[in-house]
């Protein structure tokens, strides 16, 4: 028997169906989301020179912790914490928005702000500037001690930054899982996270990385799905709170390349999961709530 | 001089010593002799007066040539004059005017003279004076003068704001006496003072200003300095670096040693074309507002040829722009920091 994904719209939803779901793979529940390590880099000599050795140690640590507990508010389906040393790694970089390489007079003219880094998803450093911490008109104002900084820092966090900037430039290439269970019928991935677990709500976008066997070897496949529905056995009328317990169903998106070769591959059982990534992401609920005066969940905002 | 009038007033005035006390006749007789032989006495005194009043005015600026006191001491002995005659019966006045006129012939001797000869002449072989005259624009200017050499007998003065001079008394000799003079904002000098006539030093004639060299903090400097850092002149001399300014919670500015500034237009002019095109017009202007501020550094003066080095000082201690000159002879050393590039 296949699994059979419930709620295939919307939830909760009063489909009085309970389904016992049944997988030819090996059930990939309570996996860990990913855990991304955040990291403060005060790397403009503006600020260097006028804080100590010890005040941009310190500061660099505060802030790191800072960037990890926001970014954990609002985009929940990776772990952030403040390291420098896990597999995924974003650096926030403090530095010149035209910095050339050795510096130049027109650098004047340049607004400082934070750069954004992954690193840890290929040998290539993905970056995006991301937040202007500083602008040219503020040439004059003094850089202020360690806690003015930071809480200036807070302060554009929750004014003026662009999370969505961030999750689609830069965590979109951070795997949301390396498993999932492959169901052919309906097609889709059964994800090893409930929504509470990732606060992924309905419509979020996924990419599905995989490879099928070939005469020629391993061919990677991409395709998109959306998130659809929850599967596992609901009551008659579930409530949301019970509907966040269930695991995510993703459902393969219809009419895209290598739809119907991905769909033989899951139902033969041929298809090696790689990675899921989350292209679109529409947070639920479950996210620690943000008041209204710091900006929504992911803001549209410009930097 | 004053030997022969002693000698010659000792000679006269004998008779009347010796018969002074015997009868009228010989008194009238020698009373007319020693009114006259006490006329060269009292025209010694006038002179002695006389020099003594061109001494005094010399070097205290004081003397009975100024208008005023005399005026005020005639008035005075006539006004004393003529209330003592009104009071004193005329036979008491006579006698009065007798004994006193015999005091000062008796006080008048030409020993007396002779000592106060010679002490007027020590007084003027060895004092003497420097005489520092300014204009209204040097008011308050700090004054110092010493013997060169003897630093450490400094006597410090300000020109006073109306008549724009300092005066200070100085021990000299009869062949004169070498004293170094600094004034704020002029290059010191020394001077040969002789006794009796002194030194008059007009500042900008007798001593040249001294050249004001203007430290202008960068725009990166201005803004350390706002934040809580410091500015650090140093003198350097012969390899080494001694720190002669210090100094922390400036207002962000331009800072100056030496005279304050006048800045011509065509300065500003320049600094603004310097910074245009680096930074947002509002930031040039602020710039520019901060570089016109003039803020005095308190330190001495600067020589042509003196080597300084600025530097300012984040509130880390980290060195944010930094400027080293040589002082040249222009009026005006416009001294840019630039930035430390680390």
């Amino acid at each position: 028997m296949r699994p059979t994904p419930i709620l295939p719209t919307r939830w909760p939803s009063l489909l009085p169906l309970a389904v016992t779901l049944l997988v030819s793979a090996t059930p990939a529940h309570a996996q860990e989301r990913t855990h991304v390590g955040v990291q403060f880099i005060l790397g403009d000599e503006l600020y260097r020179s006028e804080l100590t050795g010890a005040e941009i140690t310190q500061l660099e640590t505060d802030a790191g912790s800072l960037l990890a507990a926001e970014l954990g508010r609002r985009i929940g389906y990776l772990d952030f914490r403040p390291s420098d040393s896990a597999n995924y790694q974003v650096q926030f970089v403090v530095a010149r928005r035209s910095a050339a390489p050795g510096g130049t007079a027109a650098d004047a003219l340049a607004q400082i702000g934070v750069f954004a880094r992954l690193r840890g998803t290929s040998p290539m450093t993905r970056e995006v500037y991301w937040l202007t911490l500083r602008r040219p008109e503020d040439a004059l104002m003094p850089v202020g001690t360690p806690a003015d900084i930071l809480d200036q820092l807070r302060l554009k966090l929750r004014l003026n930054a662009d999370y969505n900037l961030l999750s689609d430039s830069l965590l979109v290439h951070v795997p949301l899982a390396d498993s999932a269970t492959s169901l052919g019928d309906p097609f889709g991935w059964l994800l090893p996270f409930s929504r509470d677990e990732v606060c992924l709500d309905l419509q979020s976008r996924l990419q599905i990385v995989g490879t099928v066997p070939s005469q020629i070897g391993q061919l990677e496949r991409v395709l998109t799905a959306e998130i659809t529905s929850v599967s596992g056995t609901l009551p008659s009328q579930p409530t949301s709170s019970e509907v966040a317990r269930f695991l995510l169903f993703g459902e393969a998106e219809q009419g895209q390349q290598h739809y119907e070769e991905l769909r033989q591959a899951v139902i033969a059982g041929k298809l090696t999961l790689r990675a899921i990534y989350v292209i679109k992401y529409q947070p639920s609920p479950c996210l620690q709530p943000v008041s209204p005066g710091e900006g929504p969940l992911v803001s549209g905002g410009g930097s | 001089m004053i030997l022969w009038h002693a000698s010659s007033i000792s000679r006269e005035e004998k008779p009347h010593r010796d018969g002074g006390d015997e009868g009228d006749q010989p008194v009238s007789k020698s009373s007319k002799s020693s009114a006259e032989s006490f006329l060269p006495r009292a025209a010694v005194l006038v002179v002695f007066v006389i020099v003594l009043d061109l001494w005094g005015s010399q070097h205290f600026g004081l003397g009975f040539r100024n208008p005023g006191v005399i005026a005020g001491v005639v008035a005075a002995i006539a006004y004393a004059v003529n209330l003592v005659g009104r009071l004193v019966p005329k036979s008491e006045r006579e006698n009065a005017g007798e004994r006193l006129a015999g005091w000062i012939r008796r006080a008048l001797t030409p020993e007396v003279l002779l000592v106060l000869g010679t002490a007027m002449l020590l007084l003027m072989a060895s004092v003497s004076s420097v005489t520092v005259i300014g204009d209204t624009a040097d008011a308050n200017t700090r004054i110092s003068v010493y013997p060169v050499g003897s630093p450490d007998r400094v006597r410090v003065d300000s020109l006073s704001s109306a008549p724009g001079l300092a005066r200070f008394l100085v021990l000299s000799s009869a062949l004169g006496r070498t004293f170094r003079v600094e004034a704020s904002g002029y290059l010191p000098a020394a001077f040969d003072v002789y006794p009796v006539v002194g030194r008059k030093i007009r500042l900008g004639r007798d001593m040249s200003l001294a050249p004001t060299v203007l430290f202008r903090p960068s725009v990166d400097a201005l803004r350390s300095l706002a934040g809580g850092g410091s500015l650090h002149v140093y003198r350097i001399e012969g390899g080494d670096k001694r720190l002669v300014v210090d100094t922390t919670g400036l207002e962000p500015a331009a800072y100056y040693i030496g005279r304050p500034p006048a800045l011509p237009s065509s300065t500003v002019k320049d600094w603004e074309r310097a910074l245009s095109g680096q930074l947002p017009p509002s930031v040039i202007d602020q710039t520019i507002l901060r570089w016109k501020t003039l803020v005095a550094l308190t330190t001495g003066d600067v020589a042509p040829g003196v080597s300084l080095m600025a530097e300012v000082v984040s509130r880390a201690g980290k060195p944010v722009a930094r400027a080293e000159v040589v002082v040249g002879e222009s009026r005006l050393v416009d001294v840019p920091l630039m930035d430390v590039k680390s």
